[in-house]
């Protein structure tokens, strides 16, 4: 008999698998080539030939590359660090025994993660505004302002407002996934941690926070992935004025005015940083799976 | 024992206030969309500025419907949403399913690939999706919009799908074929009825990350022909002078189904969520 080059079992998966993982290339890695090429190529959309590292020499001798990053860390890290406090503590408190309609609480506080982007940024922005906004309209009535903040339009408050509103969608995110992972608990650890007397601090620290490691990561790098990614909101805020302009703003405005080559360089550059940690997720995922 | 007590009761308090404060929170920007949305003009800009208005009215409501470009709007992501939810039901479910079940060279690549693919910035993917749609003159169509969504929703499917088969036990199926059914018949008279709920809730899934999606619609649409939801609401605010009364009302109708359609989805979805399928 002849040995087939296909096992019995890769036949039968063929036709199941071969359109989907078909389409998705042509829709995946393509334009992941073609954005690849482009970054390395001297002119207009297929008619340009290699040009080396020129694109991305360039692009790092534009101080608009520079300022992009410090805003992009900023922005992710302040996103990151708010939302898994946040909704770390959250998760907590829902937990908590004698705590009662659990499932009401978190179902609540998730709503803010349901609302379609573009509705969160523009209500936000009419939150927001300083004309007729009711943000500083509270802050006054509550006697902790004097006079209205520009939060939307000053270099000191913008960035700091489209974070605030980044936390208040994703801290419900971690919220529901530690939830999840505290159910998961096996919960003799903390009887006998009750009964040698540790404190609720010493819980958290000993017993949940060490056998959530995992799922915190998976958390944590999910929000960071999408801060790095995220377009609407800050675009749909701030336009991406007073310093809010992060690196997926800044391919986008390089591709507005067709400076195709630039945008490709950092689009690539911002590619190459948000696979680093997708790579860490897809990493714990697995190790989950 | 009695101070242990009254301690207990003490941080059972403190724990609902903070719920409580955070559930307003959450519910704050909703209700000042409901409340603009349900203001006269004369009143939105009132100072100081109140939650409920003194003369309620639907005529926000009204105008959106009647004279902006809402309504169209609603038709192309209903649109645009199906056939985007369809073909990455069809693609990413048979994906989805030959990843679970067989054993073929390249299987973990080609997951992993897929699991990646859902966490790839859209602003870095539109650039050459633009030029590619543009060659084939698909800019400014539904079907081109919903093509682009499938960068988003066929990765998302397949991912889930994956997930879903593999959480059957196999012997379901090797009692089908003891009984002689092929392969083929085991998915369309075992499978699919068992996965009936689930792969609805995926396709719904689908449907939404295509109904919110922004980045992509706002440089693959130009006119009234194929701009979505996320794209008219938009437009709504970034007039000159914006018009808050209508597009809170605007804002409000596009909630209102997504919010709906969760609660619907809510088991499956927080399933999803737990096995690492992710919105782009």
């Amino acid at each position: 008999m002849k040995k087939s080059l296909l096992t019995r079992d890769e036949k039968r998966a063929i036709p199941f698998l071969l359109p989907g993982v078909l389409v998705t290339a042509l829709l995946i890695l393509y334009p992941l080539g073609y954005i690849i090429s482009m970054s390395f190529s001297d002119n207009a959309v297929g008619a340009g030939s290699f040009a080396g590292l020129d694109n991305y020499v360039k692009l790092f001798k534009n101080p608009q590359f520079p300022k992009a990053i410090v805003n992009t860390l900023e922005w992710t890290l302040a996103t990151v660090v708010f939302s898994f406090l946040i909704g770390f503590a959250l998760a907590l408190l829902i937990h908590r025994k004698s705590i009662r309609l659990s499932g009401m609480w978190r179902g609540m506080i998730f709503i803010a993660w349901i609302i379609p982007g573009v509705v969160k940024a523009t209500a936000w922005k009419w939150l927001f505004t300083t004309d007729g906004g009711i943000v500083n309209h509270m802050l006054r009535s509550a006697g902790l302002i004097a006079e209205d903040i520009p939060w939307l339009t000053s270099a000191k408050y913008a960035m700091l407002s489209v974070i605030i509103v980044q936390v208040w969608a994703c801290a419900p995110y971690i919220m529901l996934m530690m939830t999840a992972g505290l159910q998961q608990l096996p919960a003799d650890l903390y009887e006998s941690a009750d009964l040698d007397g540790a404190t609720w601090w010493q819980k958290i620290v000993h017993i949940t926070l060490p056998l959530l490691k995992d799922i915190s990561f998976i958390c944590i790098l999910m929000v960071l992935v999408w801060a790095i990614n995220e377009f609407s909101l800050i675009w749909i805020m701030t336009s991406g004025g007073y310093n809010t302009t992060t690196l997926s703003l800044l391919v986008y405005n390089q591709f507005k005015v067709l400076n195709i080559n630039s945008a490709s360089a950092s689009a690539v550059m911002q590619l190459a940083i948000t696979m680093v940690f997708a790579g860490l997720y897809v990493k714990f995922v697995i190790k989950e799976d | 024992m009695k101070a242990k007590k009254a301690k207990h009761v003490l941080a059972d308090l403190a724990t609902y206030l903070i719920l409580f404060c955070a559930v307003l929170l959450v519910l704050m920007p909703l209700l000042w969309i409901i409340s603009t949305s349900l203001k006269p003009s004369a009143e939105i800009f009132a100072k100081p500025p109140h939650w409920i208005p003194n003369a309620p009215t639907m005529q926000n409501y009204i105008t959106v419907l009647t004279e902006s470009a809402i309504p169209t709007a609603f038709l192309n992501s209903f649109l645009t949403g199906l056939m985007a939810a369809l073909a990455s039901l069809v693609l990413g479910g048979c994906a989805g399913y030959a990843f679970a079940r067989f054993r073929f060279r390249g299987n973990k690549l080609l997951s992993l690939f897929m699991l990646i693919s859902q966490m790839l910035p859209l602003t870095v993917l539109m650039i050459p999706m633009y030029y590619m749609e543009n060659t084939m003159g698909l800019i400014d169509t539904r079907f081109g919009l919903a093509m682009a969504h499938l960068i988003i929703c066929m990765p998302l499917v397949t991912w889930m799908a994956r997930g879903y088969f593999q959480g059957i036990p196999r012997e379901i199926e090797e009692a089908a074929m003891v009984d002689g059914c092929n392969t083929l018949q085991t998915l369309l008279r075992i499978l699919l009825p068992l996965l009936r709920p689930a792969l609805a809730a995926t396709g719904i899934y689908a449907f939404v990350s295509s109904w919110n999606e922004f980045a992509l619609a706002n440089v693959l649409t130009r006119s009234l022909a194929s701009r979505t939801v996320p794209i008219a609401l938009n437009e709504f605010s970034s007039f000159f002078k914006v018009d808050w009364g209508q597009t809170m009302a605007a804002a409000a109708m596009i909630t209102l189904p997504i919010i709906l359609v969760f609660m619907l989805i809510q088991k499956q979805f927080v399933e999803g969520l737990a096995s690492g399928a992710v919105k782009g």
